[in-house]
């Protein structure tokens, strides 16, 4: 086998002589191209979801008498919610930005990998607080709702609407989670098997 | 960018294409690929090349950038990847200069090394471009020793795709 990898090796310095060569010409162009490596990908997939979350908390608020009714139910906790959310944009956004700005195409394959991952997982985090932030904050507003000003909800039957306020939570959670999974599961997944490779080999 | 600058990079890439096209033979199907790589690896070397000093030698750090891409950064196309056109486009053996076992031989090699993982082809490429295993394991992130390791074991998997 040594002999047969010696004898590739050897054919493997030879095969120069069958490369495309290009001019100085054809790699101009090139320079000016953009790149569409992963990293882009994952900034503006990570962008579009730091925008989605702003919009959740902040853009869905229109002017009805259920909403205002809901908002004199809630009081100051919703504007402690919205200064709760905004530290954690912040800070999730500058940490994410810190890790993103760690990536470089010089550090060995391993850091590399790990720099990536790490930048995909900040925003894994955001989401999650999100997740966990909309379950708590949307739990209490009912539960308040419910009992200071209960001509809100729909029906005068408190288990239908838990039921129909958990499904609907359920429903909402489980189709983000289905589509991060999608998004990721195809973005990361080659990158996520050659990292394990790598780490596999320091054990 | 500098002007000066960016004749110094056409002219050094010039010069050095022959390891990223090397690269992007061993870890595409098709021309179309391979130029689709070749694109995506002049893209991360020009941007990383401000960080290039000039204290190794620019093919040592060219290695590491292009290889990076194409085993991290870039993003093969979904359908293209279906497409193995090994003796197509891939490696061009001159007949003349074997005899036709060692020839057939060469192929089986080099079919077998398309067979290998994104790390392990990584291995195998500079182990065949003479590097040393401190190169191999800077480049890479892992031990010296674990390099030798895993190039023992790549060896045997290539022996076991030869000989099934």
């Amino acid at each position: 086998m040594v002999d047969e990898l010696e004898l590739l090796k050897k054919d493997w310095q030879r095969q120069e002589a069958g490369l495309p060569k290009l001019t100085k010409a054809d790699i101009y162009p090139m320079l000016l191209k953009k790149s569409s490596s992963i990293v882009k990908w994952i900034f503006l997939i990570s962008m579009a979801e730091f925008a989605f979350w702003i919009f959740m908390a902040f853009g869905l608020k229109f002017d009805s008498d259920s909403i205002s009714n809901v908002e004199s139910a809630l009081g100051n906790t919703e504007i402690i919610s919205t200064i709760i959310h905004f530290s954690a944009l912040i800070f999730f956004m500058v940490w994410f930005y810190k890790n993103y700005k760690k990536i470089t195409s010089t550090d060995s394959s391993r850091v590399l990998m790990k720099n990536i991952l790490n930048t995909r997982k900040t925003v894994k985090y955001y989401i999650w607080f999100n997740v966990i932030f909309l379950v708590v904050g949307s739990t209490m507003a009912f539960v308040m709702v419910a009992a200071k000003s209960p001509d809100t909800i729909a029906t005068d039957n408190p288990l239908l609407a838990a039921l129909a306020f958990l499904a609907i939570m359920g429903l909402f959670i489980g189709g983000l989670l289905l589509f991060y999974r999608l998004i990721y599961g195809i973005l990361l997944r080659r990158l996520k098997a050659n990292y394990e490779e790598l780490k596999k080999l320091e054990v | 960018m500098d002007k000066a600058v960016q004749e110094k990079f056409v002219a050094l890439l010039e010069e050095n294409q022959n390891i990223v096209h090397k690269i992007c033979r061993l870890y595409t199907n098709n021309q179309d690929q391979h130029n689709d790589l070749f694109q995506e690896i002049t893209i991360q070397l020009w941007r990383a090349f401000p960080k290039f000093r000039g204290d190794a030698k620019f093919s040592t750090w060219m290695y590491r950038v292009a290889l990076n891409t194409a085993i991290t950064l870039y993003r093969k196309s979904k359908r293209s990847v279906m497409t193995q056109d090994i003796d197509g486009v891939m490696f061009k053996i001159s007949s003349e200069d074997y005899d036709d076992i060692i020839e057939q031989q060469l192929k089986l090699m080099y079919a077998a090394v398309k067979e290998l993982n994104d790390i392990e082809k990584a291995l195998v490429f500079l182990y065949l471009e003479d590097k040393n295993y401190k190169e191999i394991s800077q480049t890479m992130g892992i031990t010296e020793v674990n390099a030798r390791v895993k190039m023992n074991r790549v060896k045997g998997k290539l022996r076991k795709i030869l000989n099934p």
